[in-house]
């Protein structure tokens, strides 16, 4: 008889492109979907560099970075994991949680369900044995 | 205890004019930081335009910065040395030079290949 047992990977996906001007988010997504069908498991999405524009949210946000915002927060609630951005590339791009702002008094931008993390993070995701699948520019 | 291995690839040109352009490096060069911190042993391939990096090493203080951080492994290819001119003498930054069999090496040695940039 043939054996089917099946073996779940682990993904941490790394997205560092340009959400206006990259296909890397959406590529990720379609990543995502296809792995999620496969009975595989997404275990974080890791945006570092300009990618991590994806998660704030200015009054001026274009609308298609809006839609990409809620496509990633549809996405994680369906497939149970987490959005962590860099926050040092993220602050960068003046990405503004409640810790930043209270130390300089800017709005907060932060888009719910949307979190800001160090690089230990992707390092920890590293050293589980993840598999990581990176999307970039 | 195995040591987890990752290659960070760097192509970016390095004299492009454009502030993006350097912010990609540096974080490019922060993530292979601090992914040395917490233990993970990083080698960088400086290959293509990224080549220009090592041969310019001088101006690019984060480079000093890998001897402090165990990142020995500071990798060009024969070919890109040729093309860009490199050689250890017009670098300060310690490098090897490989060729494509020992570059398919590398390849197999790290289970986790990035190019943030």
């Amino acid at each position: 008889m043939q054996n089917t047992k099946h073996t779940i990977t682990a993904f941490t996906i790394i997205v560092h492109g340009d959400p206006l001007h990259s296909k890397s988010h959406a590529s990720a997504q379609k990543f995502i979907k296809a792995a999620c069908a496969s009975s595989q498991s997404i275990s974080q999405v890791f945006f570092y560099g300009d990618a991590t524009t994806i998660c704030g949210t200015v009054d001026s946000s274009p609308i298609s970075l809006r839609r990409l915002q809620q496509q990633w927060l549809a996405l994680s609630k369906q497939y149970k994991f987490s959005l962590q951005s860099c926050i040092t590339t993220a602050i960068n791009r003046g990405i503004v949680d409640t810790q930043e702002s209270e130390e300089t008094n800017k709005k907060v931008n932060l888009t719910e369900g949307f979190e800001l993390e160090g690089l230990g993070v992707l390092a920890e995701a590293l050293l589980s044995s993840n598999k990581l699948i990176e999307f970039g520019a | 205890m195995l040591t987890e291995k990752l290659l960070i690839i760097i192509q970016q040109t390095a004299h492009a004019g454009e502030d993006s352009i350097s912010q990609q490096f540096k974080e490019t060069m922060d993530a292979a930081l601090a992914m040395a911190t917490f233990g993970v042993k990083v080698s960088l391939w400086f290959c293509d335009k990224g080549v220009n990096y090592l041969k310019y090493s001088e101006q690019f203080k984060i480079l000093q910065a890998l001897e402090y951080y165990d990142i020995d492994n500071v990798l060009v290819t024969q070919n890109d040395a040729d093309i860009f001119k490199l050689s250890k003498h017009n670098s300060n930054i310690d490098f090897s030079i490989i060729d494509s069999k020992q570059l398919a090496s590398v390849f197999e040695q790290n289970r986790t290949i990035l190019r943030m940039n």
